[in-house]
């Protein structure tokens, strides 16, 4: 009989994990690659038969119609990488420097800082005054700045941050740092983060997943139709098309010779998704159990 | 004596050489200013060198350098208000019902430009009917001028030539100047039986049977409307009418009979889309004078128009192109010549609408034109909505369109019908809360009763509905605006 | 007194640091957050362009009108409550059950796919979820009137006309797609978790329900705690897309889909008044706010440790 490595499951449960999990695999799986099926549709077939894992009838139709805009894809992916790339840094940098002041147990503004921040998250003044703001008096109009600056910092992530800090980092650890003489700023940079992998690499993929799929504030900011994010300007497409079903007497004037079929729309969600599916793996190390570098030791 | 005269007589002159020339505005006596269009639309790629060319022919007019600002549809309700409401730059705005005129207005968000259109828009108030500017008013106040596009509305079927021919003789179909939905039914009878994979009739929840009538309609849960074929015009619960319980049973007996799409109450398809891909026979929408060609080209299949009522001009149709000064333009005077241009100005209209001649359009000999080799009309450098900016009927023609397209606007526009409500505008400040309620009522119960999907009149669905409108305010509704409307034709009147 | 101020300055000394560090991200925060807070006095204006949003005259609770005296009121209600309150529990175990089992899992490389995929749902639009699920439940080319229920000899389920089904249809979209997410907050906390912990109980005979009874359950149960009580404070707003694009606005699902985002939205359309969508939202946050702090109340009598504020 062979002998079972030390902790594991047994085979018939197991095996049980198995199936659930391919099953949810193929639950969210397939419909992305439905998408990306239809997309590969000839136009006409999508309309008579509807949606199809594969297509009856292969076409590069839709991705043709997008390259003829290429060159703004181009512009906005790029745009759209830094502003997530900057945005997510920074962010983690922001957030950690609140969520840690907020663990440490011996700190006597806790609680008012904690409030201070969830006010925010429940209370809203709403969208006029949030745009006064950055269009009158800090002047972030058509400014990429405009794109990273609202998401700076999300009390939900310094929640969760803190939660994660609160279970994972002794305080006996942070003590004997103190006494060694270390400075908060040092402790929390040079002593805590490498503890607290995981949770600045969920804060980071999640942070990085907000700037990434993140349209709405390109549709506030940006007048000009080539800095937008490339969310934006795929999504606009099928908001577009929202809108005229919505509101048929417009739909009816507006010039429809470049409104873009069914196929371009999934075409479109699939060049919006992409990168994102290459960057995640890159995050995702550092949730696998094991893999936390530098345990705690004694 | 005589030098002391003299003397004043030279005085005299020389003031008035002075005087005479600063009175008549030239532009070289004008302050230069940078007037901000705002309009709607997606924004096209070759904006600038329009703005250029704007910019270049109305320095000498007006002094003035042009940027248009252009936001897309989905976006565009939401930033013309946060604009507005900001109070950031801008000098011209369309506005419309639908992106929320009716609301901005009494809340001063425009400014009132009864004097300023005297003074400056001449040009409009020679080139514009009576009514047309009455559209523009609340009150006594004037805050939005419409513009002169295809005002008036027809609402009728479009059916595939192909299928038609080849069938309409067998049920004796004729093609009529007018027509009543029933009227069509032995055609949908022999197409659903002769060919199975085509849906003879595909409707969408928004322009249902019941909304085929002359009704001015705009909104998809207006609960009240006006019959514009009354002449004596009166606001009335629309799902309280013989005309929408007709509508309602003839709905329900297509759906029975499998005459119509399945989910005719909730499809999110395009008609024009369906149409495209061969699956349907018919649909039906508002048309005008142009949707034949228009939409046979559209959808690659020759269709022809069957109209179900006469061309119908209205308040709200009237409405549906209108351009204001936001009270933060810095030159309020500048906006109105600007605007003043637009409507009387050929080569202005023609700038905004097709870009600049050479690499947008070529001229083809007299009014038409043809799209330039780099500039493909479904991906366009430059090729702006037709209808969106001052005057329609100065647009070129293009070659792809049947020719004298300004005769052909105006001679639709005279042959519609119209009561005496034309021009009156409703104020609904005071009825808020029960629009809110009755846009909700309307939601839910419209669309399934009037698309058939349901024997309304058997399980009471359609009782419920109207006891919930009446739950909701409908009354109260009905009074305030016909209140409204019965004062604004007395006064009228008097004019 | 003195005591009261040399120990006020003597904790604004010995936090300097950590004040500092604060200095920044509270900078922001009254910029961003604060600074445009003030626009909620809206909600209680009758509020004109030329006046703007402080001079404009006050309109007390006149713009709350429209959310409270209708008669959907109780139902509308009813359903943002009922599906929140669902939808809280669901997203409490359905993310913590995937992130202990996909532990179990062996296999780096099975582990890495079926985690990398859970996450594609979250990618999808909501207009784009409710295209697929039109795929799938249209009455005539519906996947499921066409090819699933034929074979037990059912046939057209009118889906987008029956209220009864989505009171079921509704929780399971909703975690398809965003138990993805959660699961990876929950799986980066058990990642945190030493292993040394398990072996000593599994040396002492304990199987893995011990282990996750008396480890990684307990582990994870402030962080269940926390999210639970900040999906407290939204528990009158709804995933606007779920409520409005999915049912594809069908008006004989209102009973079960109308909810108080849907409610306004609706409404707004008809009115496009700013004022009572300030109210709306601030409606909104107020019940929040004040369920919260009710919740985070309850919690720190039980056990201060887990309280969010």
């Amino acid at each position: 009989m062979k002998r079972r490595a030390l902790n594991t499951v047994s085979p018939g449960a197991g095996a049980a994990i198995h199936v659930v999990f391919i099953l949810c695999t193929l639950a969210c799986v397939i419909p992305f690659l439905i998408v990306v099926g239809v997309s590969f549709t000839d136009e006409r077939i999508v309309m008579r038969v509807g949606y199809r894992l594969i297509p009856r009838v292969f076409s590069l139709q839709a991705y043709k119609f997008l390259a003829l805009d290429i060159q703004q894809i181009g512009r906005s992916y790029l745009i759209s990488i830094i502003v997530t790339g900057v945005g997510t840094v920074v962010s983690l940098i922001m957030t950690a420097l609140y969520a840690y002041p907020l663990f440490r147990k011996d700190f006597p503004y806790r609680r008012f800082f904690a409030v201070f921040l969830f006010i925010t998250m429940v209370f809203n003044g709403g969208l006029v005054p949030f745009y006064i703001l950055y269009t009158q008096y800090l002047h972030l109009k058509n400014s990429l700045i405009a794109l990273i600056l609202p998401y700076l910092l999300n009390p939900f992530y310094v929640i969760v941050m803190r939660t994660f800090l609160t279970g994972s980092i002794p305080d006996s650890l942070v003590e004997s740092a103190k006494l060694d003489g270390a400075r908060e700023i040092t402790v929390l940079f040079r002593i805590v983060a490498p503890l607290a992998l995981p949770a600045f690499a969920t804060i980071g993929l999640f942070t990085t997943l907000m700037y990434w799929n993140d349209w709405f504030m390109s549709l506030l900011f940006i007048s000009n139709r080539q800095n937008v994010s490339i969310q934006y300007y795929m999504l606009k497409t099928m908001q577009n098309i929202q809108f005229m079903l919505q509101n048929p007497s417009v739909a009816f004037k507006v010039n429809r010779s470049a409104m873009p079929s069914e196929t371009v729309r999934m075409a479109m969600a699939v060049v919006g998704i992409g990168p994102i599916v290459v960057a995640y793996p890159f995050f995702q190390k550092y949730f696998i159990q094991g893999l936390t570098v530098g345990a705690i030791k004694g | 004596m005589k030098r002391t005269r003299r003397f004043l007589i030279c005085a005299a002159v020389v003031v008035l050489c002075i005087v005479v020339p600063a009175l008549s505005l030239t532009a070289q006596t004008l302050a230069p200013v940078t007037l901000k269009i705002i309009a709607c639309g997606p924004p096209q790629k070759d904006v600038q060198l329009v703005d250029d060319a704007l910019s270049a022919y109305l320095k000498p007019k007006i002094n003035a350098t042009i940027v248009l600002d252009q936001y897309d549809w989905d976006a565009w309700n939401d930033k013309v208000n946060l604009i507005l409401a900001s109070g950031e730059d801008a000098d011209l705005v369309f506005t419309a019902p639908w992106c929320s005129y009716t609301t901005n207005a009494p809340k001063g968000a425009f400014l009132d430009l009864t004097s300023l259109i005297k003074k400056y828009g001449q040009g409009i108030l020679n080139s514009s009917y009576k009514w047309t500017l009455d559209a523009g008013h609340m009150g006594d106040k004037l805050y939005a001028i419409p513009s002169n596009q295809i005002l008036a509305q027809s609402r009728g079927f479009r059916l595939r030539k192909d299928l038609l021919d080849k069938y309409g003789p067998s049920v004796n179909f004729k093609m009529k100047d007018i027509i009543t939905p029933d009227e069509l039914e032995p055609l949908f009878k022999v197409i659903k039986q002769k060919e199975p994979d085509v849906i003879p009739y595909f409707g969408i929840p928004s322009k249902l049977l019941s909304w085929l009538g002359p009704w001015d309609r705009q909104g998809q849960f207006e609960v009240t409307t006006m019959n514009i074929y009354d002449q004596v015009p009166k606001y009335i619960n629309f799902y309280d009418t013989d005309y929408y319980r007709k509508s309602m049973d003839i709905a329900r007996k297509w759906f029975l009979e499998g005459l119509t799409n399945q989910d005719i109450a909730t499809s999110q398809a395009d008609p024009i889309d369906m149409m495209k891909s061969g699956k349907i026979f018919s649909f039906s929408q508002e048309s005008n004078h142009l949707t034949q060609e228009v939409e046979s080209r559209q959808t690659g299949y020759t269709l022809v128009l069957q109209n179900v009522i006469k061309p119908i001009i209205s308040t709200n149709l009237v409405q549906g192109t209108m351009w204001a000064i936001p009270r933060q333009a810095k030159n309020p005077e500048r906006s109105m010549m600007l605007l003043n241009l637009m409507h009387t100005d050929k080569t202005v209209q023609n700038l905004l609408v097709y870009g600049v001649e050479g690499p947008h359009y070529v001229k083809k000999g007299g009014n038409v034109i043809s799209f330039a080799k780099g500039n493909d009309p479904s991906n366009p450098l430059y090729y702006n909505q037709v209808w969106e900016w001052g005057n329609q009927a100065m647009n070129y023609d293009l070659d792809t369109d049947a020719p004298n397209g300004a005769k052909r606007l105006a001679d639709f526009n005279n042959s519609a019908v119209r009561n005496s409500s034309l021009g009156f505008v409703y104020d609904a400040s005071n009825m808020k809360n029960e629009l809110s309620e009755l846009a909700n009522v309307a939601a839910e119960f419209d669309p399934q009763i009037s698309s058939g999907t349901i024997d309304a009149r058997a399980d009471g669905t359609y009782q419920k509905f109207l006891d919930k409108l009446k739950a909701g305010g409908i009354d109260k509704l009905l009074a305030d605006q016909n209140a409204q409307l019965n004062a604004w034709l007395a006064a009228n009147k008097k004019k | 007194m003195a005591g009261k101020k040399r120990s006020f300055f003597r904790n604004l000394i010995s936090s300097r640091e950590l004040l500092l560090m604060l200095a920044i991200p509270v900078v922001y925060t009254l910029v961003n957050s604060y600074f445009p807070m003030v626009g909620v006095i809206i909600a209680f204006k009758d509020y004109n362009f030329t006046q703007g949003m402080f001079r404009s005259p006050w309109s007390g609770f006149k713009n709350f009108h429209y959310l409270f005296a209708m008669q959907d009121a109780w139902i509308i209600t009813r359903n943002t409550l009922g599906y929140n309150l669902l939808f809280i529990a669901l997203n409490a175990i359905v993310p913590v059950t995937l992130a202990l089992l996909l532990n179990e899992i062996r296999g780096r490389m099975l582990k890495k796919i079926y985690q990398t995929s859970m996450l594609f749902p979250y990618f999808l639009s909501m207009v784009m979820v409710s295209y697929l699920v039109y795929a799938l439940l249209s009455p005539d080319t519906g996947v499921i009137n066409k090819e699933v229920l034929p074979l037990f000899g059912i046939h057209g389920v009118r889906w987008y006309n029956e209220p009864k089904y989505w009171p079921f249809l509704l929780p399971i979209i909703n975690t398809w797609k965003n138990a993805g997410y959660t699961t990876v907050i929950y799986l980066a906390a058990l990642a945190g978790i030493n292993p040394e912990y398990y072996e000593a109980i599994a040396s002492d005979g304990g199987g893995k329900w011990v282990q996750m009874r008396y480890i990684s359950i307990p582990f994870l149960q402030p962080l269940i705690i926390i999210l639970s009580v900040l999906a407290v404070g939204r528990i009158f707003n709804s995933d606007f897309g779920l409520f409005y694009q999915v049912p594809l606005q069908s008006g004989s699902l209102f009973p079960v889909t109308n909810v108080i985002d849907t409610y306004v939205y609706r409404a707004l359309t008809q009115t496009n008044d700013i004022a009572m969508a300030s109210a709306a939202g601030f409606y909104q946050s107020a019940v929040g706010f004040v369920l919260v702090l009710a919740t985070n109340l309850v919690i720190r009598r039980i056990n201060p440790e887990r309280a969010l504020l």
